[in-house]
């Protein structure tokens, strides 16, 4: 008799992984039922950071909560920032100077940069390179220099203002900004050419998980991820928000370049070359940097009427959204962030079954999933 | 030639007037006994390589603090201190007999190779006739104490990467098996010493020059060595990415460290038989053409002869450091397809190759 | 807005009496929905008009009753659309949207987690931010968190 997979008896195997697991990016709990080494059914189990963001930002005013939102998203803070003041600029009606716009697309568009370089570099990681991950920190040490001196952080910058952002450039930001992108652009060529046609790497994630368009759209993946499986959407570009509509950039879209379109390497790819058209909006942005006031005036007790807002932002792992429900007080009744990665957590058990145990983590990190942002 | 523990008996028993019995039983402990306590050295001086170059492939310094010698040495010492000083733990209900013994068969596995290494003229233990053979048995009985670390962790982790070292290490036994036997028939023989012997003529870095087939097939004992060893591209049954550290998640202390002794001095044996089989073992290159080698005063050649081996199998273990710290890891299917589909076919038809090579050309 | 009274048309031919009002003075149009039959009006939705997409399911503790909110996108038309229902603070009961949506089961264990809304025909409502044996659901405004929890103090 022929022995098969289907006439061999074997037995399932339940394994948790996490939620100290190295690949986990975080405290992810995976609850994985195995055949073998191949997937059967995973279970995300999350909630180990929630913080109850949502239910503080309910005893907070305006402006005392947009240090919280740096929590809600470590590695990309300056978006999340900007996210929250653009909601509430929206909800009372606040008209934002020209320069604080053009240094919000600048930070924000910075922080994508340094996201992805840890995005990809930890997918790396998991895969078992360990160099391409370190250096792309020596890189994002530099912008970590830069936020500092702009707003003395380097992880919680809380540097967006409703109406503005806290202070102007410092003196020498934008130079030293411009010598960053020359350098980033040249080493970033530098990584790639170490890891993205690897053939190594090309295998591992090449027709690993695919994650088709509908499905895409079902589950509301947005974002990278998104592109990845072929559709063409780019908030940034198709519904601009703040001043991304006076820059020019390219919106890269998966192919299926080494395998299927959606696959893993095909997200792994947007984040390559977004990167670069970050690169291209931050110089633009510096190009046609204005001159003015960095802060509107906002009153004291800030009262936005009542009414509610629903403000969407393209950050490094897709559209997060904010919902504000305000009751005219000078506090929120309701702040909900919609965020990327809960969305990505939650397609897991459709894409990751038939995939081997060792797919698992180059998913993980191929989706780029912070867990601070799924839990909140 | 004659071994170095073969020499020591006759010294005792010329110099002490014991009977020949002891005299070589006595020699032979001795000689045991001073491998075993120089073999720790190995991955003492792996380690910090491994942390010195990995560092500098990655833009750190690595260890420059520990203790008061330059360059941070010493690093070495606090690392084995650190390991004694470990509470030694057995998890819960894993097999308490077969978790102690696991170690102890790797470690014995791969300290029996040495004994048929030859590191110079006088430099082993034992000349065996069928060495080539010995190493490549007595090396494999590292599969079955990383098999048993992982059963007997009673963990499912420590589980998957003991069955995947089990068909790693059996897949690949057969690669390396193919190409050393090309090589043990373009010399005729299966003793290390007498191939080294037999590459004095040559060039002694890869012989090319007379057969094209003996030198294609150490790309396949390299690739096949390297999964031997668990290193990267290859190191699935450790991957620490995704099982954690695999077989030896649940170790700590001296049995955790007797596992990295293991996985460096393997590192050491595979690449000293690269050296024995493929380059010309611990002779210099060209020595049959640099007769001032003859007339160094007696005792001075052998030594430079260790030196000399000693530097070439570094250079090999530096070469796997580096092939670690650039590529990503495969995947356990990805990984047989290589061995099965790949290297296994070719190294087949090298083998007939070089057979042919030898019946035409002479 | 042609669309949008399109939409309000279709619904009211369709659906009679199931859409209480519209509202059109906010960020976006608005549907407020009979909560009995806010899922059929979504699939109309999502077949008829191109909402492939549930942006967010999210609900909010008005006082006197809970609000659910839907955040549909339809990224062919570039639109948005939100669609309310209102349900009782005693005992929230809705439909599911998961069959619409594949988004909507995690949303809807979200809720179920910090609101306490019951989704009828749910294929897996469990908690998933909180802890499975955690009392109460934090984010209505009445919630007040219980003395301890596994002998640890929960306020401080």
């Amino acid at each position: 008799m022929v022995t098969t997979r289907s006439t061999l008896r074997t037995q399932e195997m339940l394994l948790n992984m996490g939620p100290h697991h190295p690949s986990t990016h975080g405290v992810l709990r995976l609850i994985l039922r195995l055949d073998g080494e191949v997937v059967e059914e995973v279970f995300p189990d999350i909630g180990y950071l929630h913080r109850g963001i949502e239910k503080i930002g309910e005893s907070l005013t305006y402006k005392q909560f947009i240090p919280y939102t740096d929590r809600v998203e470590y590695l990309a803070s300056m978006n999340v920032n900007h996210l929250y003041c653009m909601a509430v600029e929206k909800l009372a009606g606040i008209e934002v100077p020209e320069r604080a716009e053009y240094i919000r697309v600048i930070m924000t568009e910075l922080n994508r940069i340094i996201s992805h370089i840890i995005g990809c570099g930890a997918l790396a990681m998991d895969l078992g390179a360990f160099t391409p991950f370190l250096y792309g920190v020596v890189e994002r040490e530099k912008v970590n220099d830069l936020f500092e001196m702009t707003c003395g952080q380097r992880l919680t910058y809380n540097y967006m203002r409703i109406g503005g952002v806290s202070q102007d450039l410092p003196e020498g930001f934008v130079e030293k900004t411009y010598a960053f992108l020359e350098e980033m652009e040249r080493r970033w060529d530098e990584i790639n050419r170490l890891i993205t046609e690897n053939e190594i790497f090309v295998q591992r994630l090449a027709d690993v998980a695919v994650l088709t368009e509908a499905d895409a759209l079902s589950y509301n993946i947005t974002g990278p991820n998104l592109r990845a499986s072929g559709v063409d959407w780019d908030l940034r570009r198709d519904m601009p928000y703040s001043v991304y509509d006076r820059f020019d950039f390219d919106v890269p879209i998966g192919k299926g370049e080494r395998g299927t379109v959606g696959d893993c390497y095909d997200r792994y790819l947007m984040r390559v070359r977004e990167t670069y058209e970050s690169l291209k909006i931050v110089r633009q942005a510096l190009d046609g940097l204005p001159e003015g006031e960095v802060q509107a005036k906002v009153s004291k007790v800030f009262k936005p009427p009542k009414g509610e807002v629903y403000m969407r932002a393209e950050n490094p792992r897709g559209e997060m959204a904010v919902y504000i429900e305000s009751d005219g007080s000078t506090k929120p009744s309701r702040i909900k962030f919609k965020t990327p990665s809960f969305n990505s957590l939650g397609v897991f058990n459709k894409i990751c079954r038939g995939q081997m145990l060792s797919d698992l983590v180059a998913v993980i990190g191929s989706f780029d999933i912070v867990l601070p942002e799924v839990d909140r | 030639m004659e071994s170095s523990s073969f020499l020591f008996a006759e010294f005792l028993q010329q110099a002490f007037h014991v009977s020949p019995t002891f005299a070589a039983v006595l020699s032979l402990l001795i000689g045991v006994g001073t491998c075993v306590a120089c073999i720790p050295l190995i991955p003492g001086f792996g380690s910090y390589l491994e942390r010195k170059v990995s560092a500098d492939i990655q833009q750190r310094i690595g260890p420059n603090r520990a203790g008061f010698l330059p360059f941070g040495i010493m690093q070495v010492l606090a690392d084995g201190i650190k390991t004694l000083q470990k509470e030694d733990l057995i998890p819960a209900h894993a097999d308490r007999f077969l978790f102690r013994a696991a170690p102890y068969v790797c470690i014995v596995g791969v300290f029996s190779c040495f004994a048929a290494i030859p590191f110079s003229e006088y430099g082993y233990l034992s000349d065996l006739n069928i060495g080539v053979y010995y190493i490549l048995c007595v090396s494999s009985l590292m599969a079955v104490g990383i098999v048993l670390a992982g059963w007997a962790s009673n963990n499912k982790w420590t589980l998957l990467g003991g069955i995947r070292s089990a068909g790693q290490m059996v897949s690949y036994e057969i690669p390396i098996a193919m190409s050393v036997v090309t090589v043990a028939m373009h010399f005729g023989s299966l003793s290390l010493a007498e191939m080294t012997m037999a590459q004095r003529e040559g060039w002694s870095i890869g012989f090319w020059n007379s057969n094209l087939f003996v030198t294609l097939s150490f790309v396949v004992y390299w690739i096949a060595a390297l999964a031997e060893c668990n290193r990267t591209p290859f190191d699935i049954p450790e991957a620490e990415s995704e099982l954690v550290a695999g077989y030896f998640t649940e170790y700590s202390g001296l049995r955790f460290s007797f596992f990295a002794i293991a996985e460096y001095a393997e590192m050491f044996v595979v690449s000293a038989m690269a050296v024995v089989l493929y380059f010309g073992g611990f002779y210099l290159p060209f020595e049959a053409h640099l007769p001032f080698l003859q007339e160094l005063p007696d005792g001075v050649l052998p030594w430079l002869h260790f030196i000399v081996f000693l530097i070439k199998v570094w250079f090999l273990i530096f070469l796997m450091i580096w092939i670690r710290w650039t590529l990503p890891r495969y995947r356990i299917d990805q990984l047989m397809d290589l061995c099965w589909k790949g290297l296994l076919p070719f190294a087949f038809l090298n083998f007939l190759g070089s057979a042919c090579w030898m019946v035409l050309g002479g | 807005m042609n669309r949008i009274e399109k939409i309000v048309k279709m619904i009211r031919k369709e659906e009679p009496e199931v859409l209480l009002r519209t509202e059109e003075e906010g960020q976006f149009p608005v549907l407020r929905v009979e909560r009995d039959r806010v899922v059929p009006v979504l699939r109309l939705l999502r077949d008829d008009f191109g909402f492939e997409s549930l942006m967010c399911e999210t609900a909010s503790d008005r006082g006197d009753r809970i609000d659910l909110i839907y955040h549909l996108f339809s990224t062919p038309h570039r639109e948005t659309l939100v669609v309310k229902t209102v349900l009782s603070r005693e005992k929230p009961q809705v439909e599911t949207a998961e069959d619409v949506w594949k988004s909507a089961n995690w949303y809807e264990r979200e809720i179920f987690d910090l609101f306490g809304v019951e989704f009828i025909g749910h294929s897996d409502l469990v908690r998933i931010l909180l802890p499975q044996d955690w009392v109460g659901h934090p984010l209505r405004k009445d919630y007040r968190p219980a003395p301890e929890y596994h002998g640890m103090k929960i306020e401080y």
